[in-house]
């Protein structure tokens, strides 16, 4: 499904140069759930946001679906994102103002959903969560565990055939983390590939490969069996 | 798609409510005050387009220029101009005149003694066409009892519109309304009454001025004479030739003084510097000032927008992430903005429909705000509105959707320090303009007060002005009175310095000296005391000589003597001998020089009498004055005024001018305040982790609170930098229009900078205490 060889990438400041991954090189099939663990400031969110076209590599090459996406323009990287993609942030990063099913509602929006089968889907995967009674709530009222599964809810809404999550379990209880990873797996049972940010060991063995990642490098690559 | 963006638009608003309402507010006076002077402006530029053919018509303007001092200009002619006009000029089409007289009218019961009337040449309203609502308004003047009545004026007297046909009483003869007209947009025509009378009748002011034949040893200004040009004719060779025709009239002219005639063009009347001093500068200001109080609207609407956008950087991310383009954050951003323009705007449009009617009684009608009837200002607000909400949507919808997401979502793109450094500059502007506006305000007043009361070197206290001739009996009765000090008879020149005379100087060179005639209790009366020599008295018989003269300092100076002393005992003139000095003073206007002045005793005009009232009973006095005059045999009720009032009159257009600014300094006030507040508002709640560290280091409520009091108070004195000067420069320029004038003094500077301190502070101060006094703990844990 994609597949990424020798990729760079280095922040710089008017002082400082870091280096935060460094010829990176691995191929992702279909349906695989993968976990990225390391060290804080190892690369994981750097490597996960160009995964994710929230970022471009410096150098190196990012083919997805057999496209290769180096020198694509801006429109075109955004139309993949959209048609393609969903997002997990481990901040849940929902918009404030927005009532939940209007939070929901944005990625389809920008799918060129129609209003009603938009409304029909958000409420549908806001039953799955069992969110439907928090529909017309601000992300405010609601607890960290339950934000976090609206941004859940928000990423695989859109069917995406490729979920990035970012620590989606960072800032929860054990509870509310399991709850999450229950929807990330059952997401992967659906077909979707997804690529997941975590520091935790027992989430990263729900997923069936985990790399391991060390001072902006890919250390190790490990195949669990299904 | 657009749904969702007015879902979203109005999602921010209601959870930034304050925000909203401070954006909304700020942008609506903004609005609402410069479509207001957008129309106090286009009123004073639109005067007389109300009249179908204003492009072609022309009013003779008289100019007075005496030798060595600046022109009189004076809005009415002769009345043997138009003649003379029709004449010798083929170019002219059509010419007419209007004299208005202050005359009894009556219809019934409904009388008034003095209403002005304009008694009319029969072909007037060829000439000018005024909206007719009853009647044929070109035949209506042709026989000698025909009458034109405004709607106004018909109600008044017969208290319904159409009365053509009726009779009303002018000057106690029958005459009949003929057309009832529109009544007049009292602020944008030189025409100051709804009553115009065929000229033709015999006891016309008019028929009374044709009749009599004059000398050509004088002339008078008497009446409004409009005129049309041929077609293809040039009004350049008229203007040319109107010294001859002056000559023609005033065949007695001295060569030290000269007068002509001034075609001016219906819509430039008003404009015209010479009738109405200062008008240019204050259409100018009229304009500054809008325009300055609308951009201290958009400023704060840009400032509060562009803050609060940086807390939107996480929407722009979740929004890119989740696959909006570029495009379409922009028209987000840049529509949600555009929309609160137009809230704003709607909200602005309905103050001016609330505020019009007053603002156009205050400063005298003429004003109107249809935008059905003024597509071009439709078309402006719209374009206008659409700039404004794209400048202040600008930032997140060109800067933010500009970064790529994963740098928005780490919170690494908060606010750019030039966005920061916009912000202060825009502040400093913003308080600026409120410092610029306060001064303004204040020396317009100061001048005012300067010219109504120090400047005049009199004391008007008490003193009365009747129109009247100074007849003995009269005089007799008058000082009888308890309540009258003293009684003068002097000449209405006091007032206009409008009479002119040669004065022939040693070595034969001849100057020209305003000429006012007086008696022996004319300066007394106003407090005044002899700089050289004495007044008139009768003790000294002075009536019986008429060479005898009295001269102000500027004659000493003039007619080149050395000091007021040596100027005593010389002969003056071709007739003239200096008994006395008399300080110069001035109850005419200010914005003109005191010129070199001559006073008589008696003789000539005395067209005025001048009384000094005691003090108390002032209503008793005033009625036996009316019983006096009266008694001494007037038929016609008697004009008075109070001199103090008549000067203030005089500069009743400064008056306004300085209500005006007051008023727009006040609206500057209220919305630099609400600027500062929004900005505080959100300055203080992105420090509140900043605060709690400081706390946690030691920092007190007090020390927090001065940190923050002071980084708001330094814009407010940088802005001082930038008022100063500007405002200096400007309020000289203004003040240069006046030939006696106040001096710019720094005090009233530092106050309005103090002034503009006390309310940035007040403004804030409320958040400053919230946020010093907020626990440390809570404020990290916030942050």
């Amino acid at each position: 499904m994609l597949k990424v060889e020798g990729i760079s990438k280095t922040y710089r400041t008017s002082e400082v140069e870091t280096r935060a991954i460094h010829d990176i090189s691995f191929e992702i099939r279909k349906g695989e759930f993968v976990a990225i663990m390391g060290p804080s400031g190892c690369g994981k969110s750097t490597l996960l946001n160009i995964l994710g076209l929230l970022d471009q590599a410096d150098s190196g090459n990012y083919w997805l679906d057999g496209a290769n996406l180096t020198g694509m323009s801006e429109k075109e990287l955004t139309n993949l994102r959209r048609r393609s993609m969903g997002f997990i942030f481990q901040n849940f990063n929902l918009i404030d103002d927005l009532t939940v099913e209007a939070n929901v509602e944005v990625g389809l929006m920008y799918r060129g959903v129609g209003t009603a089968r938009r409304r029909k889907l958000v409420k549908d995967a806001l039953e799955k969560v069992g969110l439907s009674h928090r529909a017309r709530h601000l992300p405010k009222q609601l607890s960290g565990g339950q934000q976090q599964r609206v941004a859940v809810t928000r990423a695989l809404v859109s069917e995406p055939q490729l979920v990035l999550a970012d620590e989606p379990t960072g800032n929860l209880d054990t509870a509310n983390g399991e709850a999450i990873m229950g929807l990330l797996g059952g997401l992967v049972e659906a077909g979707t590939t997804v690529i997941m940010v975590t520091h935790s060991q027992a989430h990263a063995a729900a997923a069936n490969r985990t790399f391991y990642m060390l001072d902006g490098r890919l250390v190790s690559d490990t195949l669990l069996a299904a | 798609m657009i749904g969702n963006y007015w879902k979203s638009a109005w999602a921010h608003a209601s959870s930034n409510r304050l925000f909203a309402a401070i954006n909304t507010a700020g942008l609506a006076i903004g609005v609402a005050t410069s479509v207001l002077m957008f129309v106090i402006v286009r009123a004073d530029l639109t005067h007389n387009d109300f009249l179908p053919n204003y492009r072609n018509t022309y009013l003779a303007v008289t100019a007075i220029i005496p030798s060595g001092h600046p022109t009189d200009y004076k809005l009415r002619s002769n009345h043997q101009v138009a003649g003379l006009f029709k004449a010798h000029f083929g170019e002219i089409a059509a010419i007419t005149r209007l004299v208005m007289e202050p005359i009894s009218v009556r219809n019934g019961d409904v009388l008034t003694k003095q209403e002005l009337v304009y008694w009319t040449d029969p072909d007037a309203f060829q000439i000018l066409d005024l909206p007719t609502l009853h009647g044929n308004l070109r035949l209506a003047l042709l026989r000698p009892d025909g009458v034109v009545l405004t709607r106004g004026m018909a109600i008044k007297y017969f208290n319904e519109e159409d009365v053509v046909g009726r009779r009303i009483e002018i000057g106690g003869e029958p005459m009949t309304v003929n057309a009832v007209i529109r009544d007049l947009p009292s602020h944008r025509t030189e025409l100051e009454t709804g009553i115009f009378a065929s000229g033709r009748a015999s006891h016309s002011e008019l028929a009374r001025l044709d009749a009599t034949p004059s000398d050509g040893s004088g002339f008078t200004v008497t009446a409004l004479t409009y005129f049309q040009l041929a077609p293809g004719a040039s009004v350049a060779s008229i203007e040319a030739q109107a010294p001859a025709v002056m000559d023609a009239i005033w065949k007695a002219r001295p060569p030290s003084m000269k007068v002509t005639l001034i075609p001016l063009r219906l819509d430039k009347i008003h404009l015209f510097e010479g009738l109405n001093p200062g008008v240019r500068t204050r259409i100018a200001f009229s304009v500054l000032i809008g325009a300055l109080v609308l951009f201290l609207a958009c400023v704060n609407f840009v400032n509060l927008s562009t803050a609060r956008s940086t807390r939107r950087a996480i929407e722009v991310g979740v929004r890119k992430a989740t696959g909006a383009s570029r495009a379409q954050l922009v028209l987000q951003f840049v529509g949600e903005s555009v929309l609160y323009v137009v809230v704003a705007s709607i909200f602005g449009l309905a103050l001016v429909e609330l505020m019009l009617p007053q603002v156009d009684a205050f400063l005298g009608g003429g004003m109107y705000f249809e935008l059905g009837r003024d597509p071009r200002m439709l078309v402006t607000l719209g374009a206008a509105g659409l700039a404004l909400g794209v400048v202040a949507g600008a930032y997140p919808a060109f800067v933010l959707s500009g970064f790529r997401p994963a740098t928005v979502l780490r919170g690494l793109i908060i606010a750019p320090e030039s966005a920061s450094i916009l912000r202060r500059v825009l502040v400093v502007l913003q308080f600026a303009i409120l410092i610029g506006l306060t001064i303004a305000a204040a020396v317009i007043y100061r001048q005012r007060e300067f010219a109504a009361t120090d400047a005049l070197r009199v004391n008007t206290d008490q003193v009365l002005a009747l129109e009247a001739e100074c007849r003995p009996a009269l005089m007799n009765e008058l000082r009888a009175i308890g309540g009258v000090r003293a009684a003068a008879c002097t000449s209405s020149d006091l007032f206009t310095a409008g009479s002119f005379g040669p004065v022939n100087l040693e070595g034969g060179t001849a100057v020209t000296a305003s000429i006012v005639n007086v008696d022996s209790a004319s300066f007394d009366i106003y407090g005044i005391r002899p700089r050289a020599g004495r007044f008139f008295s009768l003790d000294h018989g002075d009536a019986a000589f008429p060479q005898r003269w009295v001269i102000n300092e500027t004659a000493v100076r003039t007619f080149g003597f050395e000091s007021p002393e040596a100027a005593l005992g010389q002969a003056v003139g071709p007739f003239g001998e200096v008994i006395g000095v008399v300080e110069d003073f001035s109850l005419g206007s200010l914005r003109k020089q005191i010129l070199p002045t001559v006073y008589k005793y008696g003789g000539g005009r005395s067209d005025q009498i001048h009384l000094k009232l005691a003090g108390q009973q002032i209503p008793e006095a005033l009625h036996a004055i009316d019983v006096a005059w009266r008694k001494a045999g007037a038929d016609q009720p008697l004009t008075r005024f109070f001199v103090d009032e008549h000067i203030r009159n005089l500069y009743a257009a400064e008056l306004k001018q300085a209500q005006v600014f007051t008023l727009f300094a006040g609206v500057a006030v209220l919305l630099a305040c609400l600027g500062l507040f929004g900005l505080s508002a959100f300055t203080t709640e992105r420090r509140v982790r900043e605060i709690g560290l400081r706390k946690a280091m030691g920092a007190s409520s007090g020390e927090i609170m001065r940190l923050l009091l002071w980084q708001f108070a330094q814009p407010v004195l940088w802005s001082s930098l930038v008022a100063w000067p500007v405002v200096g420069w400007l309020m000289n320029r203004w003040l240069e229009g006046f030939a006696y004038r106040i001096n710019l003094e720094m005090w009233v500077f530092a106050a309005a900078t103090a002034f503009a301190t006390v309310v940035a502070l007040l403004t804030v101060a409320t958040h400053c205490y919230l946020v010093a006094r907020a626990r440390p703990a809570a404020a990290l844990k916030a942050a």
